[in-house]
């Protein structure tokens, strides 16, 4: 049985097939990656996937539980975590905040001893600072800890919500278009966090449109294409593939 | 652990107390019954702050809280229940000491349940109707969710405006003091009104206390990223629903412990406490004190309420309170509803100043 796996799932808006009878499995440890033209249907798999939305017919299991039909909020307290195409920070909050609020699954204080400050909290509060603080240093945030989240630079938005899914300690990390408007520069530290958060032994789900990126870093790739999957193999296999260059071909994301 | 979160809190106790002997020494004590009845509406203000600003959840209805708070304890300890003294439980309760018996201005005897159970009551019954109504309401959003609660409001004044029991639009007066352990005595006695005065603000210290407990804990951070983006904080683990049915109940609660509270202070209450201009006011000293700022709303809860019961607003009080509103909805893009406008101010300065630097 493997580590996460996606059993004909099928998920349509009105008369739009977005996802349509798609299975592959996930291998614990390695980084797959999801590509295909826009309106393939990424987004909306991994949505699936993390419970933002339910699928019409299909199982996702991970670990061997079953969670298709689970919130949100329970698939995160599993152990999975995920950022946005279009991020989605706490607008409202501080970056060490942001970065903070990934604890919250590992943590416990409850209403009450938030109302009374109960001194049992006060261990798990310097705790989580601790660690929110490593993640902001591992991360080249720090000197922008103490701003409002969405008063930085795009690129550093990005990174902070990756540093925020990460701040949670996941078993699986579903990433979609993380390299979305980052420079060259910060495109290939992101390739480097991302091997590096693979080889620390968490799961990576990766959706991206920069081929040289996947080809790099992928042990896997699904390529989808109206919300079919139309091929699955290692980057090789897929460059090979004579269904995938042809959806490619003539669009401006060729591959290599 | 930080301490600094509470270092208002003694500026808090230190403008209390100057007050006080300001109001003592200068022969103006009279300015304290404001202001104690500023304190109690500060229960209201300071419960909608942390619902509104820092959970992103409006209320247009929490006037009615506070109202279904003082009508449940001036029913009662109002209802004379002599009459029925024989029946098993009343009987009962008089044995648990749950009643108490006094006499009222015409002579006559009155058995009515003691203002300690009226308090329990009223706390068990407000988180009740919170509850059942929070579970259905707190799915909407933004002014969908204004409308829902300015509905339930108008329901709750329409009921207290047509309840016998509620005493119609005369409301319902010869509340009793209430009486904390002997030491503190909430009444409309002039001759206490220094002790109603400190009574008051020990119970809004108190409750402030809570509050920014609650804000500055997981469970406030968690409460906050609801505000900032619900979407990311479910999928990073927080239940929406449980949240906010929380935040809910617990600033319902407090808005009815405030109107429990006023009622025995003033000794009666009329159907106006739970009206939409109450409820309207409340919004706006919350949107006007910063939203996601409780000191904010606090400061400007005392300052706008003591004008306006000290008459200096006129007959256009209401109106006012209203201006406030629309002033806010016009120079803030997003209106109230989607708060944080104030943070977003914020932000644009700060992103020019960075930018320079
Ligand atoms: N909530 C929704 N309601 C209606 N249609 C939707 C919704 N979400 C996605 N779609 C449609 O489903 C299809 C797949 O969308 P999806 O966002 O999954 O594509 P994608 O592969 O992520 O594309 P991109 O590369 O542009 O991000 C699109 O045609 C899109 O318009
Ligand atoms: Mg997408």
């Amino acid at each position: 049985m493997a580590y996460l796996e996606i059993k004909k799932l099928y998920r349509s808006f009105g008369g739009l097939q977005a996802v349509f009878d798609v299975s592959f499995d996930v291998e614990k440890g390695t980084i797959n990656a999801i590509i295909g033209p826009n309106g393939a249907g990424k987004t909306t798999l991994i949505n699936l996937i993390s419970g933002a939305l339910k699928p019409d017919s299909g199982e996702v299991i991970f670990n061997g539980l079953h969670i298709e039909n689970l919130p949100p909020y329970s698939i995160a307290q599993k152990g999975i975590s995920r950022t946005f195409q279009n991020i989605k920070l706490f607008s409202n909050m501080t970056v060490l905040e942001n970065i903070m609020m990934g604890r919250h699954v590992r943590t416990n204080s409850g209403f009450i001893t938030g109302l009374l400050n109960l001194p049992w909290s006060w261990k798990e509060e310097d705790s989580t600072l601790e660690k929110s603080r490593m993640i902001l240093e591992q991360f080249k945030l720090s000197e922008f800890a103490d701003r409002p989240a969405d008063s930085l630079p795009f690129g550093k938005q990005r990174i902070l919500e990756f540093a925020r899914a990460m701040s949670m300690d996941p078993e699986l990390l579903i990433l979609d278009e993380p390299a979305a408007g980052l420079n060259m520069n910060e495109t290939e530290e992101l390739a480097k966090v991302i091997t590096n958060v693979r080889n620390s032994g968490i799961t990576i789900l990766i959706i991206e449109h920069d081929m040289t990126l996947i080809m790099d870093i992928s042990e896997k790739i699904v390529v989808l294409n109206y919300g079919e999957k139309i091929a699955m193999g290692t980057p090789e296999e897929i460059q090979k593939n004579s269904d995938v260059i042809k959806i490619y071909l003539g669009d401006d994301n060729a591959i290599g | 652990m930080n301490k600094k979160k509470y270092y208002p809190l003694f500026g808090l106790m230190a403008f209390i107390i100057l007050f006080q002997l300001f109001s003592s020494f200068s022969g103006k004590e009279f300015l304290l019954i404001q202001l104690t009845m500023c304190a109690y509406y500060s229960m209201v203000i300071i419960a909608l702050c942390t619902l509104m600003g820092y959970a992103g959840q409006i209320s247009l209805g929490h006037a009615a809280f506070f109202a279904i708070g003082g009508y449940t304890t001036a029913v009662l300890t109002t209802l004379n229940l002599i009459p029925d003294k024989d029946n098993f439980f009343i009987s009962l309760f008089n044995s648990l000491g749950f009643l108490s018996l006094r006499v009222n201005p015409y002579g006559i005897e009155i058995l009515h349940f003691s203002p300690w159970i009226a308090l329990v009551v009223a706390v068990v019954i407000t988180y009740v109707i919170s509850f059942i109504i929070g579970i259905p309401i707190l799915k909407l959003k933004g002014h969908y969710l204004a409308m829902a609660t300015l509905g339930f409001g108008t329901i709750i004044y329409r009921v207290l405006l047509g309840g016998k029991i509620f005493g119609e639009a005369d409301g319902i007066s010869d509340i009793p003091e209430f009486n904390i352990f002997n030491l503190l005595k909430i009444n409309g006695d002039n001759a206490d009104r220094i002790e109603n005065y400190y009574a008051a603000w020990f119970i809004v210290v108190i409750s402030m206390l809570l509050l920014i407990n609650l804000i500055h804990s997981r469970v406030g951070r968690a409460l906050r990223s609801l505000h900032g983006n619900e979407h990311a904080a479910n999928s990073i683990g927080v239940n929406p629903a449980r949240y906010k049915l929380f935040v809910f109940t617990l600033s319902a609660v407090m808005a009815a412990v405030g109107g429990v509270f006023m009622t025995h202070f003033s000794g009666s209450i009329g159907p106006g406490e739970a009206g939409v201009l109450k409820s309207v006011r409340y919004v706006a000293i919350v949107a006007v004190g910063g939203m996601a700022n409780i000191w904010g709303a606090l400061i400007m809860g005392i300052i706008l309420n003591y004008l306006s019961l000290r008459g200096y607003l006129g007959s256009y009080d209401e109106a006012i309170f209203g201006v406030i509103l629309v002033l806010i909805m016009l120079f803030t893009p997003d209106g109230i509803f989607k708060a944080g406008n104030f943070g977003s101010i914020k932000n644009f300065i700060f992103s020019k100043i960075f930018k320079k630097a």
